[in-house]
C-alpha cells in the first residue's frame, strides 16, 4: 500500500508533463534543467581545473566547498522542515482522503514521513551530488566512498526532516490551523536570528585565531571553518565525508556514526510523535470565528487601489508567503556584513559581490513570483469584472516594484553605512539585480500559478519552482557577465539598470500578454 | 424585450475532447431561462465562455449587445457571475470583500454603502459580516458570492448551480432573489441540477448533453412534445439517457 501511495505521490509531482500545454512545459523544464546541470557542471569544472593548476590551494577550496555545501543545505533544510512538516503531516489537504481510506494508519504515518522528509530534501540532492562526485574525482577515491557519501547525504537530510517534525507536532498539538501561520512567522524570524547569533559566534571564533593557519586568506575560509561547526549534524557529515574520501575510514567512524545515530534517533522520535499524534485522529480546520477586529467599511473610488489594498490585506493575513521570502532578505542584509570587502566574486567595477546579486535576484523572483497566485481562487474576479486584469497587473507591479526597491535601497544603504560596501553605485547596483529578479518571476508566477495551494512552497505547480530557480540563476550569470564584457564601453552603473528595465518591460509585456488570453479552468 | 444574453454557434475543445459543440442560445430581459444537463455535458463550459473566462474555439457572444471579445470591459460591467464553487479571497472578510467588488466594480461610495448594508441584511449575513470568508460555512460563502454579484446591479446573471449544498432556507432566499431580479428586467441563465427549481421558477429551458444542445422551450410545452414524460424529470431521463439508469438499477438489484 505504501508502495501504491508513493507511486501516486510521484505521478503527481509529474503532473507538469501531462495535461495541456505540456509539450511548451516539458520543454521549459528541459532547458531550464539543462540550464542548471550546465551551471553545476560549468562550476565543478573549474574547480577541477583549479585543482590541478594548484593542488594545494585547490584541494582546499575544494574542501571548503563540501564544507560550505553542507552547511548551506543544512540551514536552508532547517528552515523549510519545520514548515513542510506542519502542512504535510499535520494540516495536509489529503489527509481526510487518507483516513477514509482502507488503509493502516503505520501506512499513513510512514508515507507523510516520506514524503516531508523527500520534499525538504529533494534539492540537497541536487547541489549536493555533483560537489561530493567531483571530490571523489579529484582526491581518486574508491568507490565505496560514492555509497557512503550518498548514505551520508540520506542521513543529513533527515535529521532537519525529523526536527521540523517534531517541533511541529507540539506546535500542532497547542496551536490551532488559523493561528498557526502567524505562530510559523514567528517561529521562522526566530530561527533566523539563531542562524545569524551563530554565525556570528562562529565569525568570533574566526577572530580570536580559529583559522589563522589555514592556507587561503579571506574570512569564508575562516567562517565555514569554525569550530562551532564541528557540533553540527552539517560539520559530522563534513568531516566524514573528507575522511572518507582520502580513505581515511577510522576517522570517518566518529562523525559518522554521530551522524548515523542523532538521524536514527531523531526519525524515530519522529516517527513515534507522528503515530501518536495520528492515532489520536486528525486535527481538522479550526472551527473557532476568524473575527478580524477592524474591518473598516470605507469603499473608495479607485479600482486600482481596491486592487492594491485587497493584495496588501493578502499579504498581511497569509504571512507565510512573507516568511518564505524573509530568509533570502535576511541573507541579503547578512551576507555581505559577515563576509566583508574581502568577498570573492566581484568583477571589474561591480558594487555588488556574485553572491549578494545572487540573494538580491532571488529576493526579486520569489515576491514577484507570489504575487499573482497570493490571490488564491478568488483571482477568477480578476478575470470577470470590466478592466480586471489589466488594473490587477498594474496593481501588482506598483506594489512588488515599490517593494523591491524599497528593500534594496534600506538594505544598500545599511551596508554603506556601516562600510561593507562602496558607495551609491552598489544600491543601484543592487536594486537593478533585484528588479531583474523581478522581472524573471513575474510571468513564471502567472505561467506556473497553483491557485489552490496550501503551502506557500506549492504556489507554483509542476517544475515552476524548479524554472524559477533555474532561470534567476541563469539571468543572474548572464547580466553580471555581460555588464562586466560591456564595461569597457559603457559603465555597469549605465549598463545594469538599462538591463533591468530591459527584463521588466519584457516581463510585463509576456505577462499581460498572458493574462489577457488567461483562462480559468479550475 | 431584446436578448440580454446570446451565444451563437459556441464550440469549445479541450485537447481531442469536444465538450461544448455549436451551441447557440440567448436569454431575453425578464426571463430566466434554466440550463440542464447531466454532468460533464458542458453546462459550466458554456456559461464560462458566455462570462468570458473561458474564450470559444468559435462562436460569437454578446451581453446586452455588447460584443464579449471586442468589447469586454463594457461588457463585463453589465455581467454578474455566480460559479458553481464560490470562489472568493478567504483571506478577506464578507464586508471587505463587499467593499472591493463595489470599488472594482466602480460603484460610487455612497451607493455602494447603502446597497452592502441591505445586502447584508437580505442575505442574513451580519454575524458573518466581520468574519474571514474562510471560517464561513459553504451556504454563506454561496450568499456572499451573490451578494458580491448583484452588488453593481447588472442587466445579465449567470448562475451556475447557485444552490448546490445549499439548505432549504437559504435555497429559497436565493430562489427570491433570483425572481425578483427577473422581475426588474433582468436576464437570469440558471444552470441546475434541481428539476424542481427549472420546472418551478424558468420561463424557457435549455438541455445539454455530449456539448449539444437536445432540447429548447418552454418547460410545460417540452413536457407535452415527449407522450411518455409527465413531469420534468422523467423528460430530462429520457433525453439525456434513461436506459443507462435503468442499467445501473439492474446492476444494483444484481
Amino acid at each position: 500500500m505504501l508502495a501504491i501511495l508513493l507511486k501516486y505521490r510521484i505521478r503527481m509531482l509529474f503532473s507538469i508533463f501531462r495535461g495541456r500545454a505540456r509539450i511548451g512545459r516539458t520543454l521549459a523544464v528541459i532547458l531550464a534543467s539543462l540550464a542548471l546541470i550546465f551551471g553545476i557542471v560549468l562550476s565543478c569544472l573549474g574547480i577541477y581545473i583549479a585543482v590541478k593548476a594548484d593542488p594545494v590551494v585547490g584541494m582546499g577550496l575544494l574542501e571548503i566547498l563540501i564544507a560550505a555545501s553542507f552547511h548551506g543545505i543544512f540551514v536552508l533544510l532547517l528552515f523549510t522542515g519545520l514548515s513542510l512538516a506542519i502542512f504535510t503531516i499535520f494540516f495536509g489537504g489529503d489527509l481526510e482522503l487518507l483516513f477514509s481510506l482502507p488503509l493502516d494508519s503505520r501506512t499513513i504515518f510512514m508515507y507523510k514521513f516520506i514524503e516531508s522528509i523527500a520534499l525538504n530534501a529533494r534539492f540537497a540532492f541536487l547541489f549536493l551530488a555533483p560537489v561530493l562526485m567531483l571530490a571523489g574525482i579529484v582526491f581518486d577515491a574508491v568507490i565505496w566512498y560514492y555509497f557512503t557519501a550518498v548514505i551520508i547525504t540520506v542521513l543529513l537530510a533527515a535529521i532537519p526532516g525529523s526536527l521540523g517534525i517534531i517541533f511541529s507536532a507540539i506546535i500542532a498539538r497547542h496551536i490551532s490551523r488559523a493561528r498557526m501561520k502567524n505562530t510559523m512567522a514567528v517561529a521562522g524570524a526566530f530561527l533566523g536570528i539563531g542562524i545569524w547569533i551563530a554565525i556570528n559566534a562562529a565569525l568570533n571564533a574566526f577572530d580570536d585565531g580559529g583559522a589563522r593557519d589555514f592556507p587561503l586568506n579571506f574570512q569564508a575560509v575562516g567562517l565555514i571553518s569554525s569550530p562551532l561547526f564541528a557540533y553540527l549534524p552539517s560539520g559530522w557529515a563534513y568531516n566524514a565525508a573528507v575522511a572518507s574520501v582520502h580513505g581515511n575510514w577510522l576517522s570517518s567512524i566518529t562523525p559518522f556514526s554521530l551522524l548515523a545515530v542523532s538521524s536514527l534517533v531523531l526519525s524515530y522520535l519522529a516517527m513515534a510523535v507522528t503515530a501518536r499524534h495520528y492515532r489520536n485522529g486528525i486535527v481538522g480546520e479550526s472551527q473557532e470565528a476568524s473575527l478580524v477586529r477592524s474591518s473598516r467599511s470605507s469603499v473608495g473610488r479607485s479600482p486600482f487601489l481596491a486592487c492594491m489594498r485587497r493584495d496588501l490585506i493578502l499579504l498581511y493575513r497569509q504571512p507565510q508567503v512573507l516568511v518564505q521570502i524573509a530568509p533570502t532578505l535576511i541573507l541579503l542584509f547578512l551576507f555581505p556584513l559577515i563576509a566583508g570587502k574581502n568577498l570573492p566574486g566581484s568583477l571589474g567595477d561591480m558594487a555588488v559581490s556574485s553572491p549578494t546579486a545572487l540573494f538580491a535576484l532571488v529576493f526579486g523572483s520569489q515576491l514577484s513570483s507570489r504575487q499573482i497566485p497570493l490571490e488564491r481562487l478568488g483571482f477568477c474576479w480578476n478575470l470577470m469584472i470590466s478592466g480586471g486584469i489589466r488594473l490587477a497587473l498594474l496593481a501588482k507591479i506598483t506594489l512588488g516594484l515599490a517593494f523591491v526597491l524599497i528593500c534594496s535601497v534600506l538594505v544598500g544603504s545599511a551596508h554603506i553605512l556601516v562600510g561593507a560596501a562602496p558607495g551609491v553605485a552598489y544600491i543601484i547596483h543592487l536594486s537593478s539585480f533585484a528588479l531583474i529578479g523581478y522581472g524573471i518571476g513575474l510571468p513564471i508566477g502567472l505561467i506556473f500559478a497553483d491557485f489552490n495551494w496550501d503551502h506557500p512552497k506549492r504556489m507554483l505547480r509542476g517544475g515552476g519552482g524548479f524554472l524559477l530557480i533555474a532561470s534567476t540563476m541563469l539571468s543572474g550569470f548572464v547580466s553580471y557577465l555581460a555588464t562586466f564584457l560591456l564595461e569597457k564601453f559603457i559603465p555597469a552603473t549605465v549598463t545594469l539598470p538599462a538591463f533591468a528595465a530591459i527584463v521588466l518591460t519584457v516581463a510585463m509585456i509576456i505577462t499581460s500578454l498572458k493574462m489577457e488570453n488567461f483562462e480559468w479552468v479550475i | 424585450m431584446p436578448a440580454l444574453i446570446k451565444g451563437e454557434r459556441l464550440t469549445r475543445r479541450y485537447g481531442k475532447v469536444l465538450a461544448v459543440d455549436d451551441v447557440s442560445l440567448h436569454v431575453d430581459g425578464g426571463e430566466i431561462v434554466g440550463f440542464l444537463g447531466p454532468n460533464g455535458a458542458g453546462k459550466t463550459t458554456t456559461i464560462k465562455m458566455l462570462v468570458g473566462l473561458l474564450k470559444p474555439d468559435k462562436g460569437n457572444i454578446s451581453i446586452c449587445g455588447l460584443d464579449l471579445t471586442r468589447e469586454s470591459t463594457m461588457a463585463k460591467s453589465r455581467l454578474g457571475y455566480v460559479p458553481d464553487t464560490p470562489h472568493l479571497y478567504e483571506k478577506l472578510t464578507t464586508v471587505e470583500f463587499l467593499n472591493f467588488a463595489a470599488q472594482v466594480f466602480r460603484v460610487a461610495p455612497d451607493v455602494a454603502k447603502k446597497r452592502i448594508d441591505d445586502l447584508i441584511e437580505l442575505f442574513d449575513l451580519g454575524e458573518s459580516a466581520r468574519k474571514l470568508i474562510s471560517s464561513l460555512s459553504h451556504g454563506t460563502k454561496q450568499k456572499v458570492s451573490l451578494a458580491a454579484t448583484v452588488l453593481h446591479r447588472p442587466d445579465a446573471l449567470l448562475l451556475d448551480e447557485p444552490t448546490g449544498g445549499l439548505d432549504p432556507r437559504a435555497t429559497r432566499k436565493i430562489k427570491d432573489v433570483i425572481l425578483e431580479l427577473a422581475r426588474g428586467g433582468r436576464a437570469v441563465m440558471l444552470s441546475t441540477h434541481i428539476l424542481e427549481i427549472a420546472e418551478s421558477m424558468c420561463d424557457r429551458i435549455y438541455i445539454i448533453d455530449k456539448g449539444r444542445i437536445i432540447a429548447e422551450g418552454d418547460p410545460e410545452k417540452l413536457k407535452q412534445s415527449v407522450k411518455t414524460s409527465s413531469s420534468l424529470e422523467e423528460l430530462f431521463i429520457d433525453l439525456t439517457g434513461g436506459s443507462e439508469y435503468d442499467e445501473v438499477l439492474k446492476y444494483l438489484a444484481d
